[in-house]
């Protein structure tokens, strides 16, 4: 499939079968407004378009379910998170720091989501860095808002 | 009372101590360990009295660490604060020897219901 192919799928919130998407927004829900106590919003919205400087959090899940779930946000919205998690003004935290908390973030995502899938699966550490476009159709993909700003989730499945 | 909490983010290593005066926990001594190679040293050097883990870390994670004590015939208190939700998870931590399991995301009011027995 061509990129332009691929970026188009992105431009539109998909739902898996195996992962509602309502069970997506409420993890998230309750990890950043619950937990974190940030303003969130669970419904979906215009998709996020990454740029160069967007930063990207990724974490595999092996075993009966092949799949890799990223988030993506602003480098502006990373800083916001690692403050919250950290308790600091968002020009206290350290690249460091941001790429902890994403990282965080990610794998609360993927071990959440794992929850859902019958089976014996393994999560990965996860991986924080700048944003990659995709090499293949995501099987879900959805943008919410996250203190005023946009965070993109996006899982491939690799196999069944 | 003194605790030792394991978990390669130091973001959530600093939530965790967080989320624990919110619950009421203020006069708690928090000791850090970045995995379970760390948190054995530091088990042995520290002496808590219950060590909070994560599941997934470098070098040595949550459930081999708990294996390594119980095998060891240490039997102190450890309990995981992990995002692993499913019940197949919960269950081999139980199986291992865990006192408790409490998933990410958690709220004070979560750390409360499990904690208050364990650290009364």
């Amino acid at each position: 499939m061509s990129q332009s192919a691929i970026d188009q799928t992105i431009d539109e919130t998909l739902e898996c079968s195996r992962l509602p998407l309502e069970a997506v927004a409420q993890m998230m829900s309750d990890l950043f407004a619950t937990m974190l106590g940030m303003h969130f919003d669970a419904t979906p919205r215009e998709q996020y378009h990454p740029t160069s400087t967007s930063i990207q959090a990724t974490i595999q899940i092996e075993g009966d379910w092949k799949s890799q779930f990223r988030a993506i946000v602003s480098s502006e919205l990373a800083h916001h998170i690692a403050g919250a998690m950290f308790g600091l003004s968002d020009n206290e935290v350290s690249k460091s720091d941001v790429f902890d908390a994403m990282g965080e973030i990610i794998n609360v995502i993927g071990g959440n989501a794992k929850g859902y899938i019958d089976g014996d699966c393994q999560l990965s550490l996860p991986c924080v860095a700048g944003y990659v476009e995709p090499t293949q159709p995501p099987a879900l993909v959805a943008t919410f808002e996250c203190a005023g700003q946009p965070i993109m989730i996006q899982l491939f499945e690799t196999s069944n | 009372m003194k605790i030792l909490i394991v978990d390669d983010s130091k973001a959530m290593r600093m939530i965790v101590k967080r989320t624990l005066k919110q619950a009421g926990f203020d006069s708690i001594d928090c000791v850090e360990a970045c995995n379970g190679v760390e948190a054995i040293a530091q088990i042995a050097a520290e002496n808590p009295d219950v060590v909070f883990s994560d599941w997934n870390m470098p070098e040595m994670n949550g459930i081999e660490l708990l294996k390594k004590l119980r095998a060891d015939g240490n039997s102190i208190k450890l309990g995981f604060i992990t995002s692993e939700s499913n019940p197949e998870t919960r269950q081999e931590a139980m199986d291992a020897g865990a006192t408790f399991v409490i998933t990410k995301p958690f709220t004070p009011e979560s750390f409360q219901r499990v904690l208050e027995p364990v650290l009364a």
